[in-house]
């Protein structure tokens, strides 16, 4: 944790990520956010993500830019991207990366 | 005929009449577009259809007439009432095509080629346009079958809450929208997913906006995506208009900007659509589908391949109108099935009371109650408002008014009183007959009715409302009432009744409907000139009804027409005669009257009782029903009197035990009893037994025609006589 | 034996099943096929101004169907309704329509094969039924079993006389004041 007023943490999502996971996923995220934190999650170590887990990814971008804060997604790995892209919430997700919204 | 060409039919036959609607609102409005436009969706819509089924006629004619509507959509023919009276025409001459599909011979119409020479006379781009355009049309059909991209369907997909705890993945979903075609657009639907401190993670708020290109049909597609449980999915077809994107906009529960950015985004609609919706609706608030139209914003694109689909969406149009056909038998089926549940339902009633058991009795107390709410809705279900058979009326009146050089008014008044639908149906033909005749003898000529001191414009009133138990149509004209000495002298040259009759004004209307009356020898045809009036009352006899005319001269006549409702439930009054079950339409009851002893000994030794200073006729049940239960002593007499009365003829019923109210459903008598009188049917009560409805206004005529024959008993002898020898000749 | 003999072989043996049942001490027999089914005697709702014959009315899951007293319209005696009375519930054609009528009978006894061989012709004489109602007639051990021609007897001319009063335009009350002026 860090007292800084904008710092940017870093979340790696690894191995397999579902609906399971959601609750303990927002918590997580949650803290950050309360804490003024930029949030980059790295998909890079993901090897099975859900359509409720995507959700949750957009929902996080959407409470960060509510917040001014920076949502970024990085190294998605090639399931992750395949499903990404399979439910077509590519768009929604790498428009992020590409252009962060300014708030 | 197969059934897609009597889908064809029947789709047509209803876009026709709302044509007709539509062309007669228009008259008195020519400004209201959306009647122009209304107009020119059903002809075109039609001649889309006939593309499919290759009736190069109906295409032919009805190409031409859309080409005129189009026309005075953009305002290049004006309004005017012979534009009208061309475009009724031609509607009747798509209704004379529509039926003769079934044909095998060719057909040939006389006055087509009139209509087409008028339809080109008026339109305003005659000269350009050539005429016969089947094969125009066709080549637009095949070129776009010939295609190999479908067509692109717009899909608006909102996932259920529960999806995910369902353990549905999305992923499937869209392995089959692929397997269906190609998306060629796709928008996630961000809006609606909550902030992360508000979202439950487990619930769904994914949503998609898409294009779709596929060949297949909309049916199809809906199946293959049916299922997803609980998705929200909307599914527009090629051809949809720019008011069903609107309408998509409105019903999507997200905000309109929102969508309306994501529509735009994939070129479902343009920016300027856009741009107007979201302004019309700033400024109106309302609806603004028609509004659109009215600019004419429909995509060319989409116009085009509504031919082609238009049959696989057809059956979708339907279901978007929340209607579906339905077999009238089958509908017999479901109300016999219901009455049988509630009749078992009585049964257990009673078991349940038997055993003492609380908890049981209640719960068949909850679905009596269910079942009670299903029996009526069941019942309910037949029943059509009359409107749909008087509003035709409009064009009647219209263009006989024309034909006579006549100014009529129709009036037409509850027309959402609800019939039968076998009634409603059979009803129309006696009806345009008396409202022809009201038009042709009853209404003066403007100039007459200028120095009779009436207003130019004679007024026929139609109307239709509930009275004792029955239905009452009236159909009602301000005109000069009839000609009593006329009718009876035709009537003595005629040889209805004797040379030196002396009769009463309102005997002598009567006489309109005997048999014999009218010269006419044609019955078929009853809606043709110079039928009797005897064919009209011989079909209300048919459905039990009468029929009654009241004349004042120079004022105007009344004809009135007493429907019984049949199949409907009855509200009914339960009796007990000795052992058996009768049911008295509740409308008709005035009173009941617990009897005095002497009352009592009067009542059972006569056929009428004094009650309040006037003699009530009785109708001796015992008698006459054939119910033999000896009551000559006082402890047997009967101690209760229903007073009932039909047209303000009170008559008395005397029972033994009042049950009191009833729904019953009338199930008619049958072919046994077909002939029985004093009867409106059967019924089922609750115990399962069968009780008999009472027909009132049957049994007070018979009342009445007793008392007469006591009065005049002779020489009704031999005048009966005489009317046997002439049906024996 | 070719198919069609097969045919025909099968549906005379169903043509020849007849059930049969007592009327006031006669055995009648009808034809199988016009049988629906058979019920207990359960209380007729009276049905007022019919002929004699027609005994009444009764619901039929839902369906109100004609109970026809055979005994009074074959002028028979008729016998008080007993435990083993049934109605048996026939379908008939009447002008094109199919209706469901009821017979009432004091005792249903059996279903027997009558092959059309055993059956002989209506006596022309010393029958109480009329000829035109009996198809044949048959022997039972040592009785004779009347076999109705059931078309005839519940033909629309026989059992909806009621359509005659209106005929006559005239209700029936009109008529009981003729018949008690004749008297």
């Amino acid at each position: 944790m860090s007292d800084e007023t904008t710092n940017t943490k870093v979340i790696v999502i690894e191995d397999e990520c579902t609906i399971y996971d959601v609750s303990d996923f927002k918590e997580s995220v949650m803290h950050h956010i309360d804490n003024q934190m930029n949030i980059i999650f790295d998909l890079s170590q993901v090897s099975k993500i859900d359509a409720s887990v995507i959700q949750l990814l957009l929902s996080s971008k959407i409470e960060l830019e509510h917040k001014g804060l920076e949502f970024n997604l990085k190294n998605c790995s090639a399931k992750a991207s395949e499903f990404i892209r399979s439910i077509s919430c590519d768009e929604a997700l790498l428009l992020a990366i590409e252009a962060p919204l300014n708030p | 005929m197969d059934e897609n060409t009597q889908i064809f039919v029947s789709e047509s036959e209803e876009l026709l009449e709302d044509m007709e609607q539509a062309l007669l609102a228009l008259e008195a409005s020519p400004n209201d577009d959306n009647l122009i436009n209304r107009i020119f969706r059903a002809a075109h819509t039609i001649k889309g259809s006939a593309g499919l089924f290759g009736f190069d006629d109906i295409i032919a004619f009805t190409h031409v007439v859309e080409n005129l509507l189009d026309d005075i959509r953009n305002c290049l023919v004006p309004v005017s009432v012979d534009l009208i009276t061309l475009l009724m025409k031609c509607k009747d001459q798509i209704v004379e095509m529509i039926e003769n599909l079934n044909s095998e011979d060719s057909i040939e119409y006389p006055e087509k080629a009139e209509l087409l020479a008028l339809l080109n006379a008026f339109s305003a781009s005659s000269s350009s346009d050539e005429t016969p355009s089947i094969a125009s049309v066709k080549q637009v059909v095949s070129l776009e079958s010939d295609n190999s991209t479908g067509s692109i369907y717009h899909i608006s997909i909102r996932l259920g809450l529960d999806t995910f705890r369902e353990g549905f993945d999305p992923e499937i979903m869209f392995e089959q929208l692929k397997e269906l075609g190609t998306i060629t657009q796709i928008k996630m639907v961000q809006t609606s997913i909550p902030r992360l401190s508000e979202i439950d993670g487990e619930n769904c708020h994914l949503g998609w906006e898409l294009s779709l290109d596929s060949l297949k049909s909309k049916q199809e597609i809906t199946e293959v995506l049916e299922f997803m449980d609980g998705a929200n999915i909307k599914i527009l077809s090629p051809d949809s208009q720019s008011k069903d994107f609107i309408k998509l906009i409105n019903e999507l529960p997200e905000q309109d900007s929102a969508i309306g950015k994501i529509l735009l985004d994939i070129g479902a609609i343009s920016p300027k659509e856009l741009q107007s919706v979201l302004n019309k609706q700033k400024t109106q608030g309302g609806l603004t589908g028609e509004l659109i139209i009215e600019e004419g914003l429909s995509q060319e694109k989409v116009v085009k391949s509504a031919i082609k689909t238009q049959s696989k969406v057809r059956k979708e149009k339907q279901t978007e109108r929340e209607f579906i056909r339905v077999a009238a038998d089958k509908l017999d089926k479901l109300v016999n099935l219901v009455g049988e549940l509630v009749i078992g339902s009585a049964k257990i009633t009673q078991l349940a009371k038997s055993r003492h058991d609380i908890e049981l009795e209640e719960s068949v107390e909850e679905m009596t109650q269910a079942l009670e709410d299903m029996r009526e809705t069941a019942l309910g279900l037949r029943m059509t408002p009359v409107a749909n058979t008087f509003n035709r009326f409009h064009r009647v009146v219209r263009d006989i008014a024309k034909s006579l050089d006549k100014k009529i008014r129709l009036k037409i008044t509850g027309g959402d009183t609800e019939l039968d639908k076998t009634v409603v149906e059979k009803i129309g033909d006696p009806l345009t007959h008396l409202i022809r005749n009201s038009m042709d003898h009853g209404i003066e000529t403007p100039h007459e009715r200028l120095l009779a001191n009436k207003p130019e414009e004679g007024t026929i009133t139609l109307s239709a409302f509930h009275e004792t138990g029955s239905i009452i149509i009236e159909v009602k004209d301000d005109g000069k009432g009839l000609d009593a000495e006329k009718i009876l002298s035709l009537a003595k040259e005629r040889g209805l009744v004797a040379k030196d009759q002396v009769m009463k004004r309102s005997e002598i209307y009567k006489l309109i409907f005997e048999p014999g009356f009218s010269t006419a020898k044609e019955i078929n045809n009853i809606s043709g000139r110079g039928v009797g009036m005897d064919v009209v009352r011989r079909s209300i006899e048919s459905l039990r009804g009468t029929v009654n005319i009241f004349s004042e001269p120079g004022q105007g006549s009344r004809i009135v027409i007493r429907l019984p409702l049949t199949l409907a439930i009855i509200d009914g009054f339960h009796v007990q005669v000795a052992d058996e079950s009768y049911i008295i339409p509740l409308d008709s009851m005035v009173e009941c009257i617990s009897l005095s002893d002497s009352q009592k000994i009067e009542a059972n030794r006569h056929d009428h009782i004094k009650l309040r200073d006037s003699v009530l006729p009785l109708i001796p049940l015992d008698k006459n029903w054939g119910i033999n239960k000896n009551q000559n002593t006082f402890e047997q007499a009967r101690v209760n009197l229903v007073v009932v009365q039909f047209e303000g003829k009170k008559i008395g019923v005397l029972v033994d035990s009042l049950h009191g109210e009833v729904q019953a459903v009338i199930k008619p008598l049958g072919k046994v009893f077909d002939g029985l009188r004093g009867f409106a049917g059967f019924s089922l009560l609750g115990s399962g037994q069968v009780a008999m409805i009472m027909d009132i206004a049957d049994l007070a005529k018979s009342v009445a025609s007793k008392e007469r024959e006591r009065h005049n008993f002779t020489e009704r002898r031999t005048r009966k006589r005489v009317s046997m020898t002439d049906i024996l000749e | 034996m070719s198919d069609v003999d097969l045919i025909e072989l099968n549906d005379s043996l169903i043509d020849s099943q007849y059930l049969t049942f007592i009327i006031t001490d006669e055995e009648f027999a009808v034809s199988i096929m016009k049988v629906k089914e058979i019920i207990e005697y359960q209380s007729l709702t009276q049905v007022p101004m019919v002929p004699k014959f027609i005994a009444g009315a009764v619901n039929l899951r839902g369906a109100v169907v004609p109970v026809i007293n055979l005994a009074v319209k074959f002028g028979l005696e008729a016998r008080a309704v007993n435990r083993r009375s049934c109605i048996v519930i026939m379908e008939m054609q009447l002008e094109g329509e199919t209706v469901v009528l009821g017979i009432l009978v004091d005792k249903v006894l059996q279903v027997v094969d009558i092959p059309e061989s055993e059956i002989e012709p209506a006596p022309s004489f010393g029958a109480q039924i009329k000829t035109e109602f009996i198809q044949g007639m048959a022997r039972s051990e040592d009785k004779f079993v009347i076999i109705l021609s059931i078309n005839q007897v519940l033909s629309i001319n026989e059992i909806s006389v009621v359509g005659k009063l209106q005929n006559e335009n005239t209700s029936t009350l009109d008529a009981e004041v003729e018949k008690n002026s004749a008297k």
